[in-house]
């Protein structure tokens, strides 16, 4: 026989080795119910409103079978769905927090010991460039200044832009997984459409929530090495003009029309896996194959060549802005010039 | 013999919320599903997770899908992609932590089904991931060049490098093999 047919059998019988599980899991079905509270193209707030009373509506077009729902299930299915509701409110207040620049608000959101990913890290940091505590009360290293003062200043970097973000579509996910807690017991991944508009810039973004019950342990934005994969880099249906490619061919535009003005404000991205203190080739090997399976989401891996201080502290960008807010009124006017010569 | 994705069409639930619909639709899936997902990662319970993550996705994804026959290969997408990301993520978060925590590896136990003795399985788990899936859709999946390519996001002649590679490969691995 052929080495073909050979693998056709042997893929057959190796595939009929295995059976799901005979109907949907319990907990599968948990899942589509949250996910249909929390999906829910950009009403996130008005879902919360009425995710309570909408319990049994939306049980009813989940279910898998015929029983009548017992007291006891129905006062299991009342507490997770305020579970659901609070988590959504939290999404939502948390998007209004950063979209106000309210860092007291956005800071309060948090679990005592939860952390959140800024996009880069601070010097100051005792933990750079790694998931910042976001109050210092259980933290393992906590910074060297108060948290509250890097997330102001995160909150400028994000003002500096004219950051607006506006959650679309939110799905839990399978398995406590996270590296940072162990009480994880639901992962949330939303897809955001942020609105950088100082940059005329429209992607869409990947944040990860994790909560234990309604307490949120953890947010980040998507990221090389945690592999959430919600991110579209160039959204045809965007509001504003440029998606990134945009913004890179501003860039090309900069550099061959303003070659001074490039020199400043461009701040060239660093190469993802080279020279990363890998522990082995092999893991060096493996960045690399993640590196090029990841397409334009490799802008995720890079770093930037240059650092730079906000509200008096040390920032160094890692993912796809890697400007210098304090140039952020000539990017916006440069920008401008591009669109308008384009 | 069992069907595969590409085998079935869609019931009546797409598009629609009515009671048991879900179960329906996951009756008639779920093991091609969970099948495909297997022969991807090669890992049993990785399988199953990645068949429920994709159901979760699909019940919420479907609502608006008018072509009916466009899910069945919509699920087969979302298992292919799943299964790339979670073999990925644990690949590339465990070589990020042995860098964060500057330490080498210890001897590294990969997912595998211990009962698999079958020399060809064996073999096909050590392809890089691309070419395995190139090889399972093509092979299991009977799919096309031109609806591989569509799935792994890549061209024809992509796919036919993958798979001749993933070939050469097999047959001189299993040749090693065998005279080993």
């Amino acid at each position: 026989m052929s080495l073909d047919q050979n693998l056709r059998t042997m893929l057959r019988e190796r595939a009929e080795s295995v059976t799901a599980t005979p109907v949907v899991p319990e907990r599968t079905v948990r899942r589509v119910r949250m996910r249909k509270a929390l999906s829910a193209g950009g009403a996130l707030t008005v879902v919360a409103a009425v995710a309570v009373a909408g319990t049994f509506a939306v049980r009813s077009a989940v279910s898998t079978d015929a029983s009548p729902v017992q007291p006891a299930e129905r006062g299991g299915q009342e507490s997770e769905q305020k579970s659901i509701t609070r988590q959504v409110e939290i999404i939502s207040q948390m998007a209004d927090a950063i979209n106000a620049r309210d860092t007291d608000a956005f800071i309060d959101l948090f679990a005592r010991d939860g952390v959140f990913n800024p996009g880069g890290g601070f010097a100051d940091s005792s933990i750079p460039a790694a998931p910042l505590p976001v109050a210092n009360a259980g933290a393992m290293n906590p910074p060297k200044v108060p948290v509250v003062e890097l997330v102001r200043a995160w909150m400028a970097i994000n003002d500096a832009w004219g950051l607006q973000a506006e959650v679309e579509v939110c799905d839990t996910m399978s398995g406590p997984i996270s590296r940072f807690f162990g009480r994880t017991d639901v992962r949330i991944e939303c897809e955001v459409r942020a609105r950088r508009h100082n940059l005329s810039l429209e992607i869409i973004e990947g944040w990860n929530f994790e909560f234990d019950g309604t307490e949120l342990l953890a947010w980040n934005l998507s990221r090389p090495f945690t592999l959430y994969e919600l991110l579209e880099l160039n959204p045809p249906d965007r509001t504003l003009p440029l998606g990134y490619d945009g913004l890179e061919a501003w860039e090309e535009w900069l550099k061959t029309n303003r070659p001074e003005a490039a020199a400043r404000y461009l701040n060239p991205r660093s190469e993802g896996c080279q020279g990363g203190n890998w522990a082995t080739e092999d893991d060096e090997r493996i960045c690399q194959e993640a590196w090029d399976e990841a397409g334009r989401s490799r802008l995720l891996f890079l770093g930037a060549e240059r650092g730079w201080s906000i509200n008096g502290y040390d920032f160094s960008p890692v993912g796809y802005i890697p400007y210098d807010p304090a140039y952020a009124d000539e990017i916006q006017a440069s920008i401008q010039a591009y669109l308008d010569e384009r | 013999m069992g069907r595969t994705l590409a085998d079935r069409t869609i019931g009546v639930w797409v598009g629609q919320s009515s009671r048991g619909e879900l179960g329906e639709f996951y009756a008639t899936h779920a093991n091609s599903a969970k099948r495909l997902a297997y022969l991807l990662t090669g890992d049993k319970e990785l399988s199953e997770d990645i068949t429920q993550d994709a159901f979760v996705k699909v019940a919420g994804r479907l609502a608006g899908l008018r072509k009916q026959e466009a899910a069945a290969a919509y699920l087969r997408q979302t298992i292919v992609n799943l299964s790339r990301s979670h073999f990925r993520r644990r690949q590339v978060e465990r070589a990020y932590l042995r860098r964060e925590a500057g330490v080498h590896p210890t001897e590294a136990v990969e997912p595998r089904d211990v009962l698999a003795a079958d020399v060809l399985w064996k073999e096909l788990q050590r392809l890089a991931y691309r070419q395995r899936c190139a090889v399972v859709l093509r092979y299991y999946e009977d799919l096309s060049e031109q609806q591989t390519a569509d799935l792994l996001g890549c061209s024809v002649g992509a796919v036919k490098a993958l798979t001749n590679r993933a070939m050469e490969q097999l047959r001189a691995n299993v040749r090693s093999e065998v005279r080993s």
